[in-house]
């Protein structure tokens, strides 16, 4: 038996008090009557004084009796186990507003909006004046920025849940219960009722992951019951230009043009995936300028398959170089696709008139005969395969002097060959490790003349990386062969543009000395000798670094001379300097990293405010919308972009078995009950403990009321009524 | 005779129209108290003599016997019937009332108010009193009986009494007499406690001829206590009547209110809800006024209550009307 407003209750049960501060108020106040005829109403009190006492008595018992159940019956006693616990209530309500909470019904209406109908019915059960406390918390990731600790002031819970609109980001049920724990009440006997508000889908719980320990005795969670069709729908998963960096190369009026490719990926979920369907699809190009709509396509689903691919090419005319992005949008709605937000899905490039490339070399480039040929002049001919003085390049290569490589000669360069790194001092290492990080590529070989490659690892070191160079080359056995055979990996990673090609340009090439190179992780190994042996390694974040493990010199490989040098050279620059370019595209919900000199992300549809990076750190926790939004650095420059795609795994709308569901959230939240037999019901039987507390009410009152009579009648039967004469 | 309203105070300074209010006088203008038994009078006057003899009214005839005086023969019965019969005749005497009236605590009580119920419409009474007081209201009462008799030529004394006689205002039928009666009720203290027996036994030992005794009292005694003293008066041959003075909130006991009740003749005080005891009480005056009026009639004298709310006249009237047809009744037939 509790109450669920014991304030009230406790107020009400002080009123007994009443009737009994009344008579002793009103003894106090009555000045005595003389009376002459004292003997009769002796004789009379003598006679009835036992009576008269008991009915006092009785009458202040049935008097306290009724203003005490009137007290009980406000304060809404709950008969049994109520989920208020003793005394004032505690609720958090945890609410899915990932990108799956999109999903409209049939009616039209949001899994959202039923979320938020169900919360703001367990709100009602909920009395501030009794000392009840709600909390919420929004599940999108990252998790949070709802109302904790749990207040009393349960209006401004409502407007916070009023004003959660959907995220495009997965749900975060892990960091959602790491910040229940921090509102844990102090006293072990205190309780905090937790309410998980989902539906539930194959997307919600597709990252989650029982990582800490589940919540203890102390927080009594309910959850919503799964959705028991789960919703139709497609979601755009995968944009990739073939090209991280576009080059136009030559320019048509006031901008630049060129072509290019872009691989799209589209995923459906849902009973819709059992049909046949064309999926139209729009390729854009998106910047601060505007929208530039680059091509159309529709993708095709055959019966019963879940994902498709298709790869658009494009032509782009009249762009300016800078930053942008290419989207693809699904360009029709559809009865059969739920989730809105993950119909678009961008990918950040920089479109540039050609790339400049410099190679640390103590004299200038090619100016010598071939057979003079050193490491750097073979690499800046493979990069300007057409001749140095030709128009329209869509690289510029530069010799760049060791002596005069400052911050200043370094910034105006995408990437930086280093053929040679015996000829670096350490100032020029600090100098190209801070290049790498802010964005430009490093391509370093071992040096060919050099028995000892102390150099190399010391610039490795310079650069961060976490590969350890050996000291000495090692010389192979028998030439090393690259091996082409895992086509699958080729094709994704730096070489992805001419991986078909590898399989027959890589076979001429023989390789018969290289730096041994550990510490390498295996994703960051592009190329490898059949025999294992890393050649080429990549690391595609900050600090951007290619390193190939063997010189460019007849002694150690054929590679300079070989067909395969221009593509390979070709493409580890144009995508190696893509990517490190600074700009990229995250995952609503990630965290994200940003450049030192970023102060803030702006959207580019400016339906929001921009969101100001920490200064302390250039990590933001995580962006719950996803947009193409602006890296805003210090001067207010806008140079970069960032695209923050919906998470398209959180957008699977398959529904999961009741079980299934039951056993992970156990495993993430511990001991839990579903709110409801269907989520229908969610929102009544939520207040299933007020409800009880009502009718208990109602009791009360009639006992009370039933009492107010018995008193009527007590005081009438014992004259107090009575105003007739003398008998 | 002076009337009341000629001269309103005395030589103590007493209003002695405070107790008579004109209505009063107008209703008992023509009244007169007969003692309804027979009266041994000092004085000729309008009541009869218990002595049959020789006088001036008829009373019956009688067989003559041996020894009669022969004057009293009424010849013309003998000339009629040739039989000797007397005639007889009643003597009329004086009536001496004595009026006692009752000075205990308890006939302080009163719940009217005193300018509503004085003759004057002043607002206090000799003793400072707002209300007008069971004992106001006995005091109005003997000035009234006092101007009836005083008028009809007969004598009356007051006496006041409590546990003992604490005043007397000697028979006389002088004008003066009914303010001396006044002044002596007015200034007299009222308090302690009642005893009627040893009252009526000091009474009765000052009085050498038979009188009618008016008894004003709220009777808050014992019955035996009555019984016994109304059984003295009764063997002396005395006439009485009582008039039992109650205050209408005393009959009632309409009070609201809890409240602290204290005793005027020194009970111990009680904290009721009158409300809850209204019916022990009224029960309990009742019986005892039952038999306070059982006992009075059992000695064949009468009984009657008067309100103090109510206007003395018209009960006064009644009364004396109820009287006198009783005494023509028992005189003619």
């Amino acid at each position: 038996m509790t109450f669920l407003h014991p304030m009230l209750a406790a107020t009400g049960l002080a009123c007994v008090a009443i009737p009994i501060l009344i008579h002793l108020f009103m003894r106090r106040r009555r000045r005595p009557v003389m009376w002459g005829a004292m003997r009769f109403l002796l004789e009379a009190y003598k006679r009835q004084r036992r009576r008269l006492m008991l009915e006092q008595i009785v009458l202040l018992l049935v008097r306290c009796a009724m203003i005490a159940l009137i007290a009980i019956a406000l304060g809404r006693l709950v008969a049994g186990e109520s989920e208020a616990g003793a005394g004032a209530r505690t609720l958090v309500i945890v609410i899915d507003d990932s990108i799956a909470s999109q999903a409209l019904d049939a009616q039209g209406r949001s899994a959202l909006d039923r979320h938020k109908d169900q919360a703001r019915t367990l709100l009602d059960g909920l009395d501030s004046l009794a000392g009840d406390r709600a909390g919420l918390i929004r599940l999108s990731a990252p998790a949070g920025e709802g109302v904790l600790p749990p207040t009393a002031d349960i209006g401004r819970v409502r407007r916070a849940l009023d004003g959660i609109n959907a995220a495009d980001s997965a749900a975060d049920l892990g960091g959602a219960i790491a910040l229940l724990r921090t509102s844990a009440p102090e006293e072990e006997d205190e309780v905090v009722e937790v309410v998980l508000l989902s539906d539930w889908l194959e997307g919600t719980l597709a990252d989650a992951a029982g990582g800490s320990a589940p919540l203890d005795a102390r927080f009594h969670v309910k959850a919503s019951t799964p959705h028991e069709r789960g919703y139709s729908n497609t979601s755009v998963v995968e944009v990739r230009p073939r090209r991280s960096m576009l080059i136009a190369g030559s320019t048509t009026g006031a901008g630049l043009s060129g072509s290019g490719q872009v691989a799209v990926r589209l995923r459906r979920s849902g009973n819709d995936s059992l049909t046949e369907r064309d999926i139209p699809l729009e390729i854009a190009l998106e910047r601060p300028q505007g929208r530039t709509r680059l091509a159309s396509t529709r993708v095709r689903f055959e019966r019963g398959q879940r994902e498709a691919s298709v790869i658009v090419p494009f032509a782009l005319r009249d762009a300016l170089p800078g930053s942008a992005a290419i989207s693809a949008r699904i360009s029709e709605p559809s009865d059969t696709n739920a989730i809105a937000g993950d119909d678009v899905r961008r990918r950040v490039l920089e479109i540039r008139r050609a790339l400049r490339v410099g190679i640390v070399s103590d004299r200038s480039l090619a100016s010598v005969d071939l057979a003079r040929f050193a490491p750097g002049d073979w690499i800046a001919l493979a990069l300007e395969p057409t001749g140095r003085q030709r128009a329209g390049k869509q690289i510029e290569v530069e010799a760049l002097l060791p002596s005069s490589m400052d911050r200043a000669r370094l910034a105006r360069l995408d990437a930086v060959v280093v053929p040679d790194p015996e000829r670096l001092s350490e100032q020029g290492m600090r100098h190209l490790a801070e290049f790498a990080l802010a964005g430009g590529l490093i391509l370093v070989t071992p040096s060919a003349r050099a028995q000892s490659q102390q150099s190399l690892a010391a610039l490795l070191d310079a650069l961060q990386v976490d590969w350890t160079a050996g000291p000495d080359p090692r010389d192979l056995d028998t030439s090393g062969i690259i091996d082409t055979r895992d086509a699958t990996r080729l094709s994704e990673g730096l070489l992805g543009v001419i991986a078909q090609e590898l399989e027959r340009l890589a076979p001429p090439v023989r390789v018969d000395r290289v730096v041994p190179i550990e510490g390498a992780d295996d994703r960051d190994i592009v190329l490898r000798l059949e025999d294992g042996t890393p050649l080429l390694l990549a690391r595609l974040e900050r600090p951007t670094v290619v390193l190939l493990a063997t010189a460019l010199d007849p002694a150690w490989t054929t590679l300079a001379a070989k067909p395969l040098m221009v593509p390979l050279m070709q493409e580890i620059i144009r995508q190696g300097a893509g990517q490190g370019s600074g700009t990229g595209s995250v995952s609503a919900g990630q965290p994200i990293d940003l450049p030192p000199q970023a102060r803030a992300l702006a959207p580019m549809d400016e339906t929001s405010e921009p969101i100001a990076v920490p200064p302390a750190s250039q990590r933001l926790r995580g962006v719950r919308r996803s947009a193409l939004y602006a890296i805003v650095e210090e001067d207010d420059r806008r140079d970069h972009l960032l695209a923050i795609n919906p998470d398209a795994n959180a957008a699977a709308t398959d529904p999961m078995a009741p079980t299934d569901v039951a056993e992970r959230l156990a495993r993430i939240v511990g001991e839990f009950t579903w709110l409801a037999d269907g989520p229908d019901d969610a929102a009544a039987q939520g207040t299933i403990g007020a409800q009880a507390g009502m009718s208990l009410s109602l009791t009360l009152l009639v006992s009370a009321l039933a009492l107010a009579l018995v008193e009527t009648a007590l005081a009438r039967a014992a004259s107090h009524a009575e105003t007739g004469g003398a008998p | 005779m002076a009337e009341p309203g000629a001269t309103r105070t005395g030589g103590s300074g007493v209003d002695h129209t405070l107790y008579l209010h004109p209505q009063t006088l107008a209703r008992l203008g023509s009244m007169e108290l007969r003692a309804q038994q027979i009266i041994e009078g000092v004085m000729a006057g309008a009541h009869r003599s218990p002595r049959t003899g020789f006088s001036v009214e008829f009373a019956q005839h009688r067989p003559y016997a041996a020894g009669d005086d022969l004057r009293h023969l009424d010849w013309k019965v003998y000339a009629r019937t040739d039989k000797l019969h007397l005639k007889q005749y009643q003597q009329e005497t004086n009536l001496d009332l004595v009026i006692l009236v009752d000075a205990s605590g308890s006939m302080r009580y009163g719940s009217r108010d005193f300018s509503d119920a004085s003759g004057t419409g002043a607002k206090r009474g000799p003793r400072g009193e707002e209300v007008w007081t069971k004992f106001d209201h006995a005091t109005a009462l003997a000035a009234a009986l006092s101007y009836i008799t005083l008028r009809q030529g007969d004598r009356v004394g007051v006496v006041v009494f409590a546990d003992e006689i604490k005043a007397i205002v000697a028979r006389s039928g002088q004008q003066r007499q009914w303010r001396l009666i006044i002044e002596a009720l007015s200034t007299h203290p009222v308090e302690a406690q009642t005893d009627i027996p040893r009252v009526v036994d000091q009474i009765l030992a000052k009085l050498n001829n038979r009188c009618m005794l008016a008894i004003v009292s709220d009777f808050f005694c014992e019955p035996s206590d009555l019984r016994r003293a109304l059984a003295r008066v009764r063997h002396q041959g005395h006439d009485a009547i009582c008039f039992q003075t109650l205050d209408r909130a005393e009959v009632e006991f309409d009070f609201r209110e809890a409240a602290p009740f204290e005793g005027l003749e020194g009970e111990a005080r009680l904290r009721i809800d009158p409300r809850a005891l209204r019916r022990g009480y009224l029960e309990a005056i009742e019986r005892h006024n039952r038999e306070i009026r059982r006992t009075v009639r059992g000695f064949g004298f009468d009984l009657e209550r008067v309100d103090t709310h109510g206007w003395l006249g018209p009960p006064l009237a009644a009364y004396l009307a109820r009287r006198n047809a009783q005494i023509k009744r028992s005189k003619y037939g």
